[in-house]
């Protein structure tokens, strides 16, 4: 007999449906996976067994059948063995296939018959959602995460046993309730606040600039002057993400399989730190399960590169599609999958290989060679994404200790909201949102200089050997200072703050 | 051809021959024209130099169009040739022992006629070498002196660039050939030197950089100098050969002191240790012992508010990193910023690393 059950797939962060067909004859025993299995549903088959038997069903010894519908897309991962248990079961008439059609079913089974938790719940369930379906088996452990889908019946299950009970009409059910988005505004849960950095207030007002504008910014310092403290602040005076920026965020999130089964929903703005030995497929996503990597990862948040000039060239090169494109394209044998990548790059370095020159405290003990190969590392395209350029000195151990406390995290982060939105006007209806990303004809149409800023960049372009790039780069920050003051005209002011930022590049 | 040039030019770009041998060719030859009348000298250079040379020397002596095309090449590079003979080589070069026979020239060869300082150091200065380079630089170069130094890395360079930069004049002089741009990423200096300053080497084009090469330059960059200043130099500094050039050559030797807790100053402080009268504490020292009054930069029109004269007086006291100038002006981070550029434009201060700020 002849059981479907339907069950979505992963492809990227969307899901697609995937007929589920279980064929069940009499004949010589076997039991065939078709439809492009790949090797982890492959391996269902031992899974799909055991967990039979050890709820103490039949695993009668048949000619089965499994096709994967459509059968022209490779299939990976664990969420299709409840499927194939269910649909097994229902071939075999051992539980009643009235209410199956109703159902998207997903979930891992264990041997035990017990129902584990699967990555990438939330994107299949909207998915699903979005294309007309309403009710949906999954394991227990994945329920708080199908909780914030407005408008999903989920039954989220324990074990095989449950869920066939469940679908015989035996076992009674609730739907998981639905849990509201609240990202709690004023209260910090990041673990460190801008108070707790003492001193360091040009690198603060740096970070405030380039929150409010979405400028990249590259810190530069000795060792221990604070500079990943500093950056681990970033995500605390981000405006607090919205409910689409968390689902998004989840969604990526879930599919890597890095949410757990109390937080649901991913609230907080993600803070990522490759290692500069992060491999390739690591920091861009791919490899066999086509994961999304770390740039996808801290979509809507802060990628951290610290000490970049350490970090291989071939990386900081792939940086540049997601920085221009807020995505990334990964390549797969059969497929090109895009992740969303939008995330601001905060960069930091040293200013040589040893980390003390120029420094007061310690003599720099490098060959000039050296220094210049370092320096050349960064250069090029990547800095020419960079608008922001602060130096971060170390802070007296006197200041640490009395150092009176600066501004919160939350007042600076006031700050920020409002320039974001007087951004979200400017921008209304165009695919920019912030003025990092203004292109050249938004530069020219919202960053009008009067005479006496003009004469103010001519001066700044000889004086410190600027290039094009360069002063676009100020002009652009001069905006996002002037809208941090509310100012609709950028004024001198603005412009000669924005110049302390400048990327020292070409200044010997 | 044009008698002394045509027999340099020869020896060196024909023949091959280093100064010291066209020296002593030339020595042999007395007041004859060496190439016309090669072949009643001919035994006695095989004699001296051997038969193989005699005999390369004897094929070519005669070979207009050899020496014409090598003149034609020449011309073609803007490449000025320039013999000890000739009234546009400099006076002082001759003094020397040893004086370069033939001088290959890019850009304006009149500046070999103006008074010129020698700048040197070492290729791996210090924050501070680099600064007291650029005043020293700076200040001679508008006193009306060309800044002679040898494009290396380091000093040198910043040397160059500074007095440049102050529109003044500046000499290279390359210890490679003329045209060879060493080390390769000065070749932005080195263009600006051929448009605003001269260039001049002792080794026609296409010679490369070696290592026997520097310290024959050095003689020719403290020989062309009334003095050599030192700027800074480590303990095993190429600068140190030059500053014992100028010792020998009769050239007034200038020393800046150096942190004495820096091993990058060590050759400076024991050349001022072995000879106390050399150290100068600025610019004007060196213009004073020279003869020459000092520059004085022209006041700045700029009107400086309370809070800027403030600033400028405290950095002038120290340097001071971004938190003490918060500190001391009592603005904030945005307005500092502001105040910092404007400043910095105006060329009153500057922006040092690790956000300390300076005059
Ligand atoms: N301004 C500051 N206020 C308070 N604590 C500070 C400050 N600067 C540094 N620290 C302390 O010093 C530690 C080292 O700082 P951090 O790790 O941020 O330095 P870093 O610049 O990233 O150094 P490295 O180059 O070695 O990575 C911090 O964990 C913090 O405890
Ligand atoms: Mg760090
Ligand atoms: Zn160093």
């Amino acid at each position: 007999m002849l059981a479907v059950i339907k069950s979505y797939a992963l492809e990227g962060i969307e899901g697609y449906p995937v007929d589920i067909e279980v064929d069940v004859q009499s004949g010589i025993p076997g039991f065939d996976i078709v439809g492009l299995p790949g090797s982890s549903i492959k391996e269902a088959r031992n899974r799909v067994r055991s967990a039979i038997r050890n709820s103490s069903f039949d695993f009668m010894p048949r000619k089965v059948t499994v096709n994967l519908a459509p059968a022209d897309t490779e299939k990976n991962g664990s969420a299709f063995d409840l499927p194939i248990a269910v649909g097994f079961l229902a071939g075999t008439e051992q539980i009643p296939d009235a209410a199956l059609k109703d159902y998207v079913i997903i979930g891992e089974l264990s041997l035990d018959g017990g129902v584990r938790r699967v990555n990438g719940i939330l994107p299949l369930l909207i998915s699903a959602l979005m294309a007309g379906h309403k009710k949906f088996i999954v394991p227990r452990d994945n329920a708080k995460e199908a909780s914030y889908i407005l408008g999903a019946e989920v039954y989220a299950l324990q074990t095989l046993s449950e869920v066939c009970s469940f679908l015989g009409g035996i076992l009674d059910s609730k739907p998981v309730e639905h849990s509201e988005y609240s990202s709690d505004p004023g209260v910090n849960k990041y673990g460190i606040d801008l108070s707790d950095v003492k001193g360091q207030n040009a690198a603060k007002r740096a970070l405030e600039i380039a929150v409010a504008g979405g400028h990249n910014l590259l810190m530069c310092g000795p060792p221990g002057a604070g500079k990943t403290m500093l950056a681990k602040c970033v995500p605390t005076i981000m405006p607090d993400m919205t409910f689409e920026e968390a689902i998004e965020t989840t969604k990526i999130h879930s599919v890597a399989g890095c949410t757990d089964s109390e937080q649901g929903v991913i609230t907080l703005r993600p803070f990522r730190t490759p290692h500069h030995t992060a491999s390739l497929i690591s920091m861009i996503g791919g490899g066999p399960n086509s994961k999304p990597g770390e740039v996808s990862l801290a979509h809507n948040g802060v990628l951290f590169l610290d000490e970049m000039p350490e970090y291989q060239s071939k990386t900081l090169e792939t940086l540049r599609q997601p920085l221009e494109d807020g995505f990334i394209t990964v390549t797969r044998i059969h497929r090109v999958i895009e992740y969303p990548a939008g995330f601001m790059l905060i960069a930091s370095m040293n200013p040589c290989p040893c980390g003390y020159d120029g420094s007061r405290i310690k003599e720099c003990t490098c060959t000039p060679l050296e220094k210049r190969r370092y320096k050349s590392r960064i250069s090029g395209p990547l800095l020419d994404r960079i608008d922001i350029y602060a130096d971060v000195d170390g802070v007296d151990y006197s200041d640490l200790k009395t150092g009176i406390p600066g501004e919160n995290s939350a007042a600076v982060k006031a700050r920020v909201e409002k320039a974001r939105r007087i951004q979200r006007e400017r921008f209304a209806g165009t695919l920019t949102h912030t003025n990092a990303r203004m292109s050249n004809a938004q530069i020219k149409k919202f960053c009008t200089l009067t005479p006496g800023c003009d004469r103010l960049v001519e001066i700044a372009f000889d004086r410190f050997k600027l290039s094009a790039r360069g002063v676009s780069r100020i002009i652009k920050t001069a905006r996002t200072i002037a809208d941090l003051r509310g100012g609709a005209e950028i004024c001198e002011t603005d412009i000669a703050e924005a110049i302390q930022y400048r990327v020292r590049e070409t200044e010997a | 051809m044009n008698g002394k040039l045509g027999a340099l030019v020869w020896m060196n770009r024909i023949c091959g021959f280093a100064t010291q041998k066209m020296q002593r060719l030339l020595a042999i030859a007395g007041d004859a024209d060496i190439r016309r009348q090669f072949p009643s000298l001919y035994a006695r250079v095989a004699q001296m130099m051997g038969s193989d040379t005699a005999g390369l020397m004897m094929q070519t002596c005669t070979d207009e169009e050899l020496l014409n095309r090598e003149f034609d090449l020449l011309a073609r590079a803007g490449i000025r040739t320039i013999s000890y003979a000739d009234e546009e080589y400099p006076a002082l070069l001759k003094e020397i022992p040893l004086p370069p026979l033939l001088l290959y020239c890019k850009g304006d060869i009149s500046l070999m006629q103006t008074r010129c300082i020698g700048i040197v150091g070492s290729r791996d200065p210090s924050r501070y070498g680099l600064e007291v380079t650029e005043l020293f630089s700076k200040t001679l170069a508008k006193c009306g002196l060309t800044i002679v130094s040898g494009l290396a890395r380091g000093i040198d360079s910043t040397a160059h660039r500074a007095a440049l930069e102050a529109g003044g004049k500046t000499i290279a002089v390359l210890g490679c050939g003329i045209d060879k741009i060493y080390p390769a990423d000065n070749a932005p200096l080195y263009k600006k030197i051929e448009k605003d300053g001269l260039l001049i080497s002792e080794y026609g084009p296409g010679v490369p950089a070696s290592n026997f090469q520097f310290p024959e330059r050095n003689r020719i960059i403290s020989g062309l100098s009334e003095g050599v200043l030192v700027t800074e130099a480590g303990q095993k500094s190429g600068s140190l050969h030059t500053a014992n050039n100028a010792v020998d050559q009769g050239r007034d030797l200038y020393v800046v002191p150096c942190n004495i807790t820096s091993s990058r100053g060590f050759g400076s402080n024991m050349l001022i240790k072995k000879m106390p009268h050399c150290a100068v504490f600025s610019p004007d020292d060196v213009a004073e012992r020279l003869g020459i009054h000092g520059y004085k930069e022209p006041v700045s029109a700029m009107q400086l508010d309370f809070i800027e004269e403030k600033l400028v007086a405290g950095l002038g006291y120290a340097e001071l990193n971004f938190e003490q100038l918060l500190e001391l002006t009592g603005l904030g981070a945005s307005e500092l910023n502001a105040t910092l550029t404007k400043l910095e434009l105006f060329g009153i201060i500057k922006k040092l690393d690790n956000n300390y700020y300076g005059v």
